[in-house]
């Protein structure tokens, strides 16, 4: 560090920290166990030992720029092997939960996200605004005959709210990620700038769950979260294919079961619901192997699984021709998908961005991840 | 020699020693020295065996010489009363080493045989020193340690007397606000002094003395001469035993300029800042500002060459207790501990964990480089800390955790008017103790036992347990003194030096040499025992030029007539005689469990065990060489820094002899060679047959001693 500078130890973080789900960091006494055990620790950088001692000395500024943080999966092998129950992988991931509200742009939809107050506020936006939306659309009447949702939301309703919806969280994305990206290079000093190697090399590493396979104490999330993220991914394509049906092909939903777009949606919403299951299941049934869960973790698990089961839900009614259950079920899973996309930068949903900065910075200034 | 008084020989054939020799032949022996004919018996140490005994005692042997096991084993089997002088050969040992039934074999039980008659027939029983004695215990100092010895005293029934130098009792635990935690509940509790200070003033038993100092103690056990300067005047007053609790001193701060000390307002000791914690609010020297941050550097100056090489073990306790007390204070106050290990063992370990847990507390390793004024406080910079190379930090004050010196170290509290000087000699560091592993409170001044922070460096919990220890061991000193016996390490000798005054040249080597300060001299230098500080290690008697100092049941003579007696091969028999002269304490041991593993060792060896080779007289040496004996071997304890002497000083004075030993050997043409000292430790039983083996070697390469031709 510069020598002409204070270290200044930051108790108000600390308390904020124990708050956020690290309450066991003070225990650590720096022996450095978690180092012997952990895949992402380097000969040059101690982790997750020198951020538990950063942590206890509230520095957030190291913490939080610190590319280290982001390439641990939080595989619980240093928790298991503490010797003084200080818990690392819960610190650290306490540490990510803070991190999500400090490059918040703007940072109160940041703050808002790690607040249970502001869940309804949060959850009011979509639901009002849809409200609206079906209103201008259809007047709030369920349509006649045959279930098709996009006579009850028309696509171009639909692509009004949620292009506009994505294009915000793409630019907040852009934005909170600059602000890692700037403070990754301030606190550790490197080149900073990306290489195209590094780039392939993190993609490479999301796409085959590398560092998630290593994991000992929870193995069994890497079974989970391949689920969801190719399953997530199945969906993101659909939903994609179908915009391209409706604007280049002209053709409409509901797609017919057979169709190979239809059968990658489907596809895509089991393998997604079978994961999150697994994952909220293992949290339930063995919190000490997964770690504790915070608020954040339960707030974007459950409102992936919400939009999952309304979404496979919808499609249900519809087939089964049930009016009465397939439009409100339908609106519902509207505001869920909003609350994922709009608030993508603020909930738990943007460790895929960060996660895949950090692999990439720390690809790009020759550590590799 | 009357028929009452003549040796009588004992010969035991069990554990395979009548398997191993010719026990008729050995018999037979005795007659050589004009002693009975040995009995035989197969199971001397069984019941019946021991009536056997007993009946030969009913019958008028008055001494008795058992050739069976050693004499460390059994003893009180074959104690038959105060009347009856026992002898113990260790000839089951002796053949366990060796090979059975062989010539050589025959010839060393043979010649322990004679040397175990000779030494017999050399002893006298001892008569006690006894005097009457006073049984009142002296302490020094009136700290929480002096305290504890005083009550531990009165509650095993002895009057105490108490002297201490400030106007109250209590010392340095009196000016803590606290104590930590001992036994890891949590809080810093309460010191309790006060009310432990008015049970000694108010104890019947006690005699206080405050504002008052020891001005000389002089005499010994059961009858030490003390004078006290107290308000009143001076007053002379007899102790049988002292127990030394003056404490420590906290390390000279300005002796740590690096760190601040003595140049920096707001860098103060851990003293320092307790004092000003117990006094009320924590407030910062220099401006009485309450302090925000507080850094405390550990290991101020300990585990440090230049200052205090080790730990004094309570500083890091100490400093997470104040680190509390500024917690308390102010719940916004940051506190620094920069520390080289913490060092909380044992419970002190959930102390620890919960200062720890405090969210103000900042803890890390590190290397403290400077502690400098800046802005009306501290700035600290540390290197190699945990959170990654060096930091700097900012406090209000700085707190250095300075170790313990003794209050012992450069003296000034008994004023002893002994020959060796008014003081307890010290051991490492300035600390007065007589062996830090072994012999806890032991000193080597006997009779006067240090306890607490004055002899290793401890806490107040420690220093509790360890006043009790050494109230334990002054009354044991006591109780032993007024029966005439030995303190430790020879606990219940009733020997002790006589001298020949007649033939004394007054050359003070005794009154030197004296691990225990035994000696006084009168202004010509003349020796003035005080056998109740003897611990009969014999060192004196090896000292002795002029070999007039002995003991009634050890002596020069003894030593050089069983030298004597050893049967020596003319040298064309090709059978080298070695003898080895080895420390009772740690060596003989070693023998012993080289037997019992049945290690073989060369037959040709003959060994005598000696109280400490510090009682070794050069002119056995001479003896053995004279007599045609080839080589000598001295095994005693390991000397120096860390050594292993029971007597301190014993094995390496008798190395010190040896370095003069090379002009008595030229005298006689004899190679150096020939005398060789080896550091033996009660483990070292594997290491013997090696050690010896060499030994062997070298007496094969420089041949056989030229002086056998002529020895009768």
């Amino acid at each position: 560090m510069n020598n002409t500078e204070y270290l200044e130890p930051d108790l108000a973080f600390v308390a904020r920290l124990k708050r956020a789900g690290g309450e066991s960091v003070k225990k650590c006494f720096q022996c450095a166990t978690c180092v012997a055990v952990c895949d992402v620790t380097q000969s040059d950088r101690p982790f997750p030992r020198k951020e538990m001692i950063w942590a206890q000395w509230g520095l957030k500024e190291k913490l939080f720029y610190n590319p280290d943080v982001w390439l641990c999966h939080q595989c619980g092998d240093c928790s298991t092997h503490c010797p003084r129950g200080a818990k690392p992988s819960d610190v650290l991931a306490a540490v990510r939960n803070l991190s999500f509200i400090e490059y918040a742009v703007p940072g109160f939809l940041g703050k808002m996200h790690s607040s249970p107050a502001a869940l309804v506020a949060l959850f009011a936006l979509p639901a009002a605004v849809l409200l609206l939306a079906a209103i201008y659309a259809n007047g709030l009447v369920m349509p006649e005959g045959e279930i098709v949702y996009s006579r009850f939301f028309p696509l171009a309703v639909i692509d009004s709210i949620f292009i506009p919806a994505a294009l915000f969280a793409l630019i907040t994305s852009i934005l909170s990620l600059k602000k890692l990206w700037s403070g990754m290079k301030r606190n550790s000093p490197g080149k900073g700038d990306p290489d195209a190697a590094a780039v392939f090399g993190a993609v490479k590493d999301i796409l085959l769950h590398k560092k998630f396979a290593q994991c000992r104490t929870n193995r069994p999330r890497y079974t989970g979260h391949l689920l969801i993220f190719f399953g997530f991914l199945a969906l993101f394509a659909t939903t994609n294919l179908v915009m391209m049906y409706h604007y280049l092909l002209g053709r409409e939903t509901p797609l017919a079961l057979g169709d190979p777009v239809k059968l990658l949606g489907n596809a895509g919403a089991l393998a997604a619901f079978a994961g999150v299951s697994y994952i909220i299941a293992r949290r339930l049934a063995a919190p000490d192997e997964t770690g504790k869960t915070s608020y954040q973790d339960w707030t974007f698990i459950l409102t992936l699984y919400a939009a999952i089961i309304t979404g496979i839900l919808a499609e249900s009614a519809r087939l089964a021709d049930i009016p009465a259950a397939a439009y409100p079920v339908y609106f519902t899973h509207l505001v869920f998908v909003f609350f994922l996309i709009a608030y993508l930068p603020f909930s738990k949903f943007a460790h895929m961005l960060y996660r895949t900065a950090a692999m990439i910075y720390a690809g790009s200034n020759g550590k590799n991840n | 020699m009357t028929q009452v008084n003549a040796p009588r020989v004992y010969i035991c054939t069990g554990c395979d020693i009548g398997a191993s020799v010719d026990v008729d032949k050995l018999c037979k022996i005795p007659a050589e020295f004009g002693v009975p004919q040995a009995k035989r018996h197969p199971f001397l140490c069984g019941e019946e065996g021991l009536q056997y005994l007993r009946k030969e005692v009913a019958e008028g042997a008055g001494r008795i010489l058992i050739a069976a096991c050693s004499g460390r084993v059994y003893a009180d089997r074959f104690d038959f009363g105060k009347d009856v002088m026992v002898e113990r050969t260790a000839l089951r040992e002796a053949l366990w080493v060796s090979t059975p039934n062989d010539p050589d074999t025959q010839l060393l039980a043979e010649d322990y045989l004679k040397m175990g008659i000779v030494k017999l027939q050399k002893s006298e029983k001892p008569e006690p020193y006894i005097h009457q004695l006073d049984d009142t215990i002296l302490v020094v100092g009136g700290g929480i340690t002096g305290m504890t010895a005083a009550l531990a005293a009165t509650d095993a029934g002895k009057r105490v007397r108490l002297v201490e130098k400030e106007a109250v009792l209590g010392g340095f635990v009196r000016k803590l606000k606290r104590r930590f935690p001992i036994d890891g509940t949590g809080n810093p509790v309460e010191t309790n002094i006060v009310a432990m200070a008015e049970e000694v003033k108010n104890h019947p038993a006690v005699a206080l003395h405050l504002s008052s100092e020891v001005v000389s103690i002089s005499g010994q056990p059961g009858e030490f001469d003390v004078r006290i300067k107290t308000p009143e005047g001076e007053i002379a007053v007899r102790a049988g035993a002292i127990v030394q609790a003056t404490g420590f001193r906290p390390y000279d701060i300005s002796k740590l300029g690096h760190l601040g000390g003595g140049t920096v307002d707001n860098v103060i000791t851990s003293a320092r800042f307790e004092e000003i914690a117990a006094s009320g609010r924590i407030r910062r020297p220099s401006d009485s500002k309450e302090p925000s941050s507080v850094a405390f550097i550990q290991c101020a100056g300990s585990r440090d060459e230049k200052h205090l090489p080790y730990c004094s073990s309570f500083c890091c306790m100490t400093s997470l207790k104040q680190a509390r007390y500024i917690r308390e204070q102010n719940p916004d106050a940051k506190v620094y501990i920069f520390y080289r290990d913490m060092r909380t063992p044992g419970k002190y370990e959930l102390f620890y964990k919960q200062m720890q847990d405090d969210d103000g507390v900042f803890m890390t390793k590190g290397d403290v480089v400077s502690v400098a004024g800046v802005d009306g406080g501290v700035e600290i910079v540390v290197n190699n800390t945990l959170l990654g190379g060096t930091i700097r930090v900012k406090a209000d004050m700085a707190v250095l955790a300075v170790g313990m010196e003794s209050a012992a170290k450069n003296g000034g509290a008994l004023h002893l008017a002994y020959r060796q000087g008014p003081e307890l000699p010290e051991l490492n560091y300035g600390f007065p103790d007589s062996h830090f592993v072994c012999f806890p409170y032991e000193t080597r001044r006997t009779g006067i036992y240090a306890a607490g922070a004055v002899r290793h460096p401890m806490d107040a919990a420690q220093s509790e347990t360890d006043a009790a220890g050494a109230a334990l061991k002054a009354i044991q000193c006591i109780t032993l003194a007024a029966a005439g016996k030995s303190a430790h390490p020879r606990s219940g000798d009733t020997s002790y030096p006589d001298i020949a005054f007649e033939r004394c040249t007054q050359c003070k080597r005794c009154t030197e040499e004296c691990p225990y300060g035994m000696y006084d001299e009168d202004a010509k230098g003349t020796p003035q025992p005080n056998p109740l500080r003897c611990r009969r290690c014999g060192t004196c008697m090896g000292a002795c030029p002029q070999r007039i100092i002995s003991f009634k049941n050890y002596s020069v003579d003894m030593f050089s007539a069983m030298i004597k007696a050893i049967g020596v091969p003319g040298e064309e028999e090709n059978r080298p005689r070695v003898l080895i002269l080895a420390c009772e304490n740690d060596s003989m041991p070693a023998f012993e469990m080289a037997a019992k593993l049945r290690l073989k060792l060369s037959p040709h060896i003959r060994v005598i065990g000696l109280r400490c080779l510090g009682s070794m007289n050069m002119v056995w040496l001479n003896d053995a060489f004279a007599k045609g004996l080839d080589g000598v071997l001295l095994f005693g304890c390991k000397f120096g820094d860390e050594y292993q002497c029971h007597n301190m000083k014993g094995s390496e004075l008798a190395s010190e002899r040896l370095s003069k030993l090379e002009e008595t050997l030229g005298r006689m043409s004899l190679e150096p060679e020939r005398v060789r000292f080896v550091p033996i430790a009660i483990d070292d039983a594997y290491a013997l047959p090696g050690i010896i083996g060499d030994f062997m070697k070298v007496i094969e390469r420089v041949g056989p001693n030229p002086f056998k031709e002529f020895a009768d």
